[in-house]
């Protein structure tokens, strides 16, 4: 199919995909949900999507030898976006139920977030989220649906655009290293604002 | 402070969603296609979904509502009923459940909590409890109520964080459809007990219900309910504003 923005959904087996997957069908968005080098290889854009942990998303990457075609596509600078567990592997290394390199596009290590009084743990809930600068998804303020106990903490500042407060620490909800975006929450999941920021994302 | 999300928790049986009291005695509601949407479209944060009579038949028959809510509603979605091995969940999730809710066979084999929450991650494996007084104390009942396990609920919510699960549905069997309020004392206590987030379910039959727990149970951000939902035709909308004049953060 000649598709010019040949978007192509990581299958990694990581929990529920189809969700994802009709938000894009919703958004009218040409996908292809593959485990295949060589589509990988000829996709514009890349979703690694993600429900489960760090180790296990990284273990399914390797077994189905992904790891160097998703660094060529980083170097040809293709678009990137991981969601949830798939923004967390983009990080140097995640503690999550043992110590495990990830791909390394964003510098940072994945760590659990501490429990405090009165505060519950997994996160699962609706924030609003800030912008630490002027972003052209300009989504300051909108609210979004977070599900994780990790949190990715950036190495480097200028990586995070936009966060939310909670277990008195600030928590990355999109960070960003060119061409390649890491979402924390689950944008196909969080209404018609998540819509949204898919079809900005995907389109610009 | 965190927002308190509204879940509505739709009983299903056969191919409707239904209500009763104390679990007994069920009356129709309507279709669960429709009436998930409705609730999407007026606010809900998430929704819980339950074949109520899973186990009882042995099965999960909800896949058909799943496939079609995954496709029109945005939001988390829970299922539940029946489930019992990793595979029951595999498949529960790769048909668009965003977490799936345990009773029955979290019970009767404790280690599929354990490998449950290590294989999908802790945050889409919750704790389904039916908590019923008996002699004063509360305890654990299983498939849809109708027996009791003789596991008492604080120990067992307990241990089952230990387990790894993410979150935990605590049902009051004794206040269920009866409109009287939740049960604030069992809420509380839970919530002291575990640090994951309990979401109460049974007995909201007003505004105030709501507003008088979170008040009494702070921590809490989250609470279910589905009989009052249908009373005022879906309209969760006039909840989160009447929350939101009392201070109550919501989405």
């Amino acid at each position: 199919m000649s598709d010019k923005n040949n978007l192509v959904i990581i299958d990694y087996e990581v929990g529920n995909i189809s969700s994802l997957k009709n938000a894009l069908i919703k958004l009218n968005i040409n996908h292809v949900v593959t485990d295949k080098i060589e589509k990988i290889e000829h996709a514009d854009t890349i979703i690694l999507p993600g429900v489960g942990s760090f180790d296990k998303a990284m273990s399914m990457l390797k077994k189905k030898k992904l790891l160097k075609v998703l660094q060529k596509s980083k170097e040809k600078q293709k678009k990137i976006i991981g969601i949830c567990v798939g923004m967390q592997i983009l990080g140097t290394k995640g503690y999550e139920n043992k110590v495990t390199k990830g791909l390394n596009f964003i510098q940072g290590e994945v760590k659990k977030i501490k429990k405090i009084k009165g505060e519950r743990l997994p996160i699962m809930n609706w924030f609003e989220i800030n912008s630490l600068k002027n972003d052209y998804l300009k989504i300051e303020n909108e609210t979004f649906y977070f599900l994780h106990s990790y949190y990715f903490s950036c190495k480097k500042k200028d990586n995070l655009i936009y966060y939310y407060n909670s277990h008195n620490i600030r928590i990355p909800a999109i960070i960003r290293n060119e061409n390649i975006y890491g979402i924390q929450f689950h944008p196909e999941k969080s209404g018609t604002n998540g819509l949204n920021l898919l079809k900005k994302l995907i389109k610009n | 402070m965190d927002k308190l999300r509204i879940i509505p928790n739709l009983e299903i049986k056969e191919n409707y969603v239904v209500k009763g009291f104390q679990y007994e005695g069920v009356r129709k509601i309507g279709d669960p296609k429709f009436v998930a949407e409705e609730l999407f479209n007026n606010g809900a944060d998430e929704l819980i979904l339950i074949d109520t009579v899973a186990s009882l038949y042995k099965r999960n028959n909800l896949f058909q509502v799943i496939n079609y809510t995954s496709k029109k509603i945005f939001i988390p979605v829970t299922v539940g009923g029946g489930v019992k091995s990793l595979k029951d969940i595999y498949k529960l999730l790769r048909a668009g459940a965003d977490k799936v809710c345990i009773n029955t066979h979290a019970i009767k084999n404790k280690k599929l909590l354990k490998e449950a929450s290590r294989e999908f991650g802790s945050q889409c494996i919750v704790l389904f409890v039916q908590s019923k007084m008996i002699n004063d104390e509360y305890f654990c009942l299983t498939d849809n109520s109708r027996e009791n396990s003789g596991l008492k609920v604080f120990s067992w919510i307990k241990e089952a964080e230990q387990l790894g699960v993410g979150e935990i549905l605590l049902s009051s069997v004794d206040n269920d459809g009866s409109r009287d309020g939740y049960e604030n004392e069992l809420i509380n206590k839970a919530c002291n007990i575990v640090k994951v987030p309990v979401i109460p379910h049974g007995g909201c039959g007003s505004i105030n219900h709501i507003i008088d727990l979170k008040e009494e149970v702070g921590s809490l951000n989250a609470v279910s309910m589905s009989s009052f939902l249908y009373e005022i035709n879906y309209d969760i909308k006039k909840i989160k504003k009447n929350l939101k004049r009392k201070k109550i953060s919501v989405r």
